[in-house]
């Protein structure tokens, strides 16, 4: 009897022992699969470099706005940042947002790897008169918008003040090409030997192979001259590289690197303010930055800052606009939207995610920033290239990236080899180009 | 006691291998091909059969051309400077003195470092505002002020990556050589000698004919490795400045996996396939012959 009892209590205690573990699995896995959800999302958002700080900050206090709202942020360099993008939209990656030039965009949106955002500006309207009129209409493909554009490649002119006074020039940036041309030379200095001591002028870039750069006198002195690289007539693009004013804009260009060389018309991003600062240079095409670094290097040295070539000869614009843009992949597209759209309403916000102003901006470069930022705000007003009251049809052309760096091997090509015929250079690139428009 | 047929057993023996070799070499190749024949775009959801369309646009395009000519040049140039280099010097250490092999050692060097390592060195010493090379040819009066061996227009640019390329072979050529210089009999130099040839004789009526084997196998190797070269030009300058120094790997590359062309770059690497499948005939060739006169 006393045997049978003493299993009868171990076989309950054990009876006990499972029943709370059972219970305390099913428990756990009850709250596992059956919970329920707390309805947060993650927004997948590819974000520049140059600015994830400013978009760590604002991510964070979005976040705290939007408590259903998880951004995570990856940051990418513009090296390759072509590819990386492509292999990303086409490997169908799950991103809700990326940020894009206007030469990319259009074979993105003809294969559907990026959807048209007209849907939400219908019930979250933007205020389309704040934005330049060529930066916002460069992100419309066939009657759709793509983009919300949030900077446009912003470029000024900086100045040695010491040499402008020495030569007897106005504090100002010249206003004419002529002028910019004239004032070049007067600049330019040679010692005794012939050797050139200070350069007349000088923009940033990589020698011979960036579009922009190199584009920096021969496109907008064409397109102040009323021609487009591209005219576009129904389904026909046809190049006019050659026509006689690119040619000129090419002449005007190589009668400038006479009095430059490859490496100080086109100089690293780093050294330019040290040539400026140092007198090597009397005038350079750069970007804001380039002031934080010529005060850095020597803040007593009088730098002046200009509209690079101001007036009417400045009315046509940067070719680079760059928007947020939402890939068809992303599973929360209407959420990034809302949040870009958040980041877009800020001036403030605005002015701290572009390059020009980053987070170790002091207050007076700030200003600085905001008076002479080339910023897709209008009530910014503009100093730097123009005014992107136009975009060169370029832009908005699927074959963009391809062509412009067809455009830009025919400029380095004349560019390193002066004594080739610019016309006939020109005439072969041209049909280069005209094929690849065709194919 | 007869021996047994094996049958079939030693072909499932080897079937392993077989099946690596044909997964990692003649799958890839084959795929290749088919794509060169079809409009492959990565932007593109089809892939229509365009038939040999993608080769006859290579054939009509510049860069097609300045690529081959690139590529001529460069591979003309590393195995012809790569090889005088490396004889030279195969002479120069073919001696039993003590410490020989110090230099040896120091001469193989430039074989030894990584690709990338010594591109990345060479571009530092080639490039403004930082060059030490730039610099002393600019102290000579060599350069003009702001211009560099890596930016200069053509042919200076193809001429430094060649050079840069030469420095990195000729140890190669040299070791190789060597090898060849010391399984000549002495015998025949003293026979030579005995006859009252000179050193310059010696080396011309001997060693010459008798190195002509392995010459011409590592004349041969340097082609095949530097046809596909694309590390050391990619660091160097990337191709230009424009294309000047565009060889044809990396012309391949940027049609493939920048403009995202795989039909095109696919054309073109068959192309590139078919003259490096020559270069392997040439080598086997000299193999044979190499056998035949030892």
């Amino acid at each position: 009897m006393r045997s049978r009892s003493k299993y009868g209590k171990v076989s309950a205690l054990v009876l006990i022992v499972i029943v709370v573990v059972a219970a305390i699995i099913i428990g756990a896995v009850s709250y596992y699969y059956f919970s329920i959800p707390t309805e947060k999302i993650t927004l997948n958002i590819y974000c520049r470099d140059f600015h994830k700080n400013a978009m760590g900050n604002y991510s964070a206090e979005y976040m705290q706005l939007n408590p259903n709202v998880n951004i995570q942020l990856t940051d990418l360099p513009f090296t390759g940042l072509y590819e990386r993008l492509t292999t990303s939209l086409v490997g169908g990656e799950e991103v809700d947002m990326i940020s894009g030039p206007i030469v990319w965009f259009q074979n993105w949106a003809i294969s559907g790897y990026i959807g048209s955002i007209d849907n939400y500006l219908q019930s979250s309207p933007v205020n389309v008169t704040d934005y330049k009129a060529g930066g916002w209409n460069g992100f419309q493909y066939s009657g759709k918008q793509y983009g919300l554009p949030w900077r446009t490649g912003g470029q000024i002119l900086l100045y040695n003040v010491d040499a402008f006074e020495e030569v007897g020039l106005p504090l100002r940036g010249p206003e004419t090409w002529e002028e910019f041309f004239d004032w070049m030379t007067r600049l330019t200095k040679v010692d005794d030997t012939g050797r050139v001591v200070r350069y007349g002028f000088g923009a940033q870039g990589k020698p011979l192979s960036d579009f922009v750069q190199i584009g920096s006198t021969i496109a907008p002195y064409a397109w102040s001259h009323g021609s487009d690289f591209i005219t576009v007539t129904g389904n026909v693009s046809k190049c006019n590289l050659n026509s006689s004013t690119w040619v000129e804009a090419m002449k005007f260009s190589l009668k400038v690197e006479n009095y430059t060389t490859p490496d100080t018309l086109v100089t690293a991003v780093a050294d330019l303010p040290a040539k400026l600062v140092s007198g090597t240079m009397a005038m350079g095409l750069t970007d804001l930055k380039a002031w934080d670094g010529c005060k850095s290097i020597n803040a007593t040295t009088r730098i002046g800052i200009a509209r690079f070539p101001a007036g009417p000869a400045g009315a046509k614009c940067q070719p680079v606009v760059w928007a947020w843009l939402f890939p068809t992949a992303g599973k929360h597209t209407e959420e990034a939207f809302k949040f870009a759209h958040w980041l877009q309403e800020s001036p403030e916000r605005m002015s701290k995610l572009t390059p020009d102003s980053s987070a170790t901006y002091s207050a007076s470069n700030t200003a600085l920033y905001q008076k002479y930022q080339l910023a897709n705000y209008t009530k910014y007003g503009a100093i730097g290239g123009g005014d992107i009251a136009y975009m060169d049809p370029v832009n908005n052309h699927p074959k963009s990236a391809e062509v412009i760096n067809m455009f830009a091997e025919a400029c380095s090509k004349l560019w390193q080899d002066p004594t080739l015929d610019v016309q006939a250079t020109l005439d072969a690139a041209t049909a280069e180009i005209n094929a690849k428009l065709a194919s | 006691m007869p021996i047994k047929k094996s049958g079939l057993t030693p072909y499932f023996f080897i079937l392993p291998g077989v099946l690596i070799l044909v997964s990692i070499i003649f799958f890839p190749l084959a795929y290749v091909a088919y794509l060169s024949f079809h409009g492959a775009a990565f932007l593109r959801p089809n892939m229509p059969f365009i038939g040999f369309q993608n080769y006859q646009g290579l054939l009509s395009r510049g860069a097609f051309w300045n690529a081959a000519t690139v590529t001529t040049i460069f591979v003309s140039g590393t195995v012809v400077f790569a090889f005088l280099l490396g004889l030279v010097a195969a002479v120069a250490l073919n001696r039993r003195v003590r410490g020989i092999w110090f230099f040896r050692l120091l001469i193989v060097l430039p074989y030894a470092v990584p690709v990338l390592a010594s591109g990345i060195a060479w571009r530092l010493l080639l490039l403004t505002p930082f060059g030490m090379v730039d610099y002393m040819l600019r102290s000579l009066g060599l350069l003009s002020t702001g211009s560099s061996l890596l930016t200069a227009p053509p042919p200076l640019a193809l001429l430094t990556v060649t050079m840069v390329n030469v420095w990195r072979y000729y140890p190669f050529v040299m070791l190789t050589l060597i090898a060849g210089l010391q399984a000549i009999p002495k015998e025949l130099y003293e026979a030579a000698e005995m006859d009252g040839a000179n050193s310059w004789r010696q080396f011309r009526h001997v060693a010459l004919p008798l190195l002509m084997p392995i010459a011409l196998i590592v004349l041969v190797i340097l082609a095949i490795w530097n046809i596909n070269a694309f590390t050391a030009v990619f660091v160097l300058t990337g191709g230009g400045p424009v294309r000047d120094t565009e060889a044809f790997a990396l012309y391949i590359y940027r049609e493939s996996f920048t403009n995202f062309e795989f039909g095109v770059g696919a054309a073109n690497s068959m192309i590139l396939l078919v003259v490096g499948l020559i270069l392997v005939v040439l080598y086997t060739r000299a193999i044979k012959k190499g056998q035949s006169w030892t």
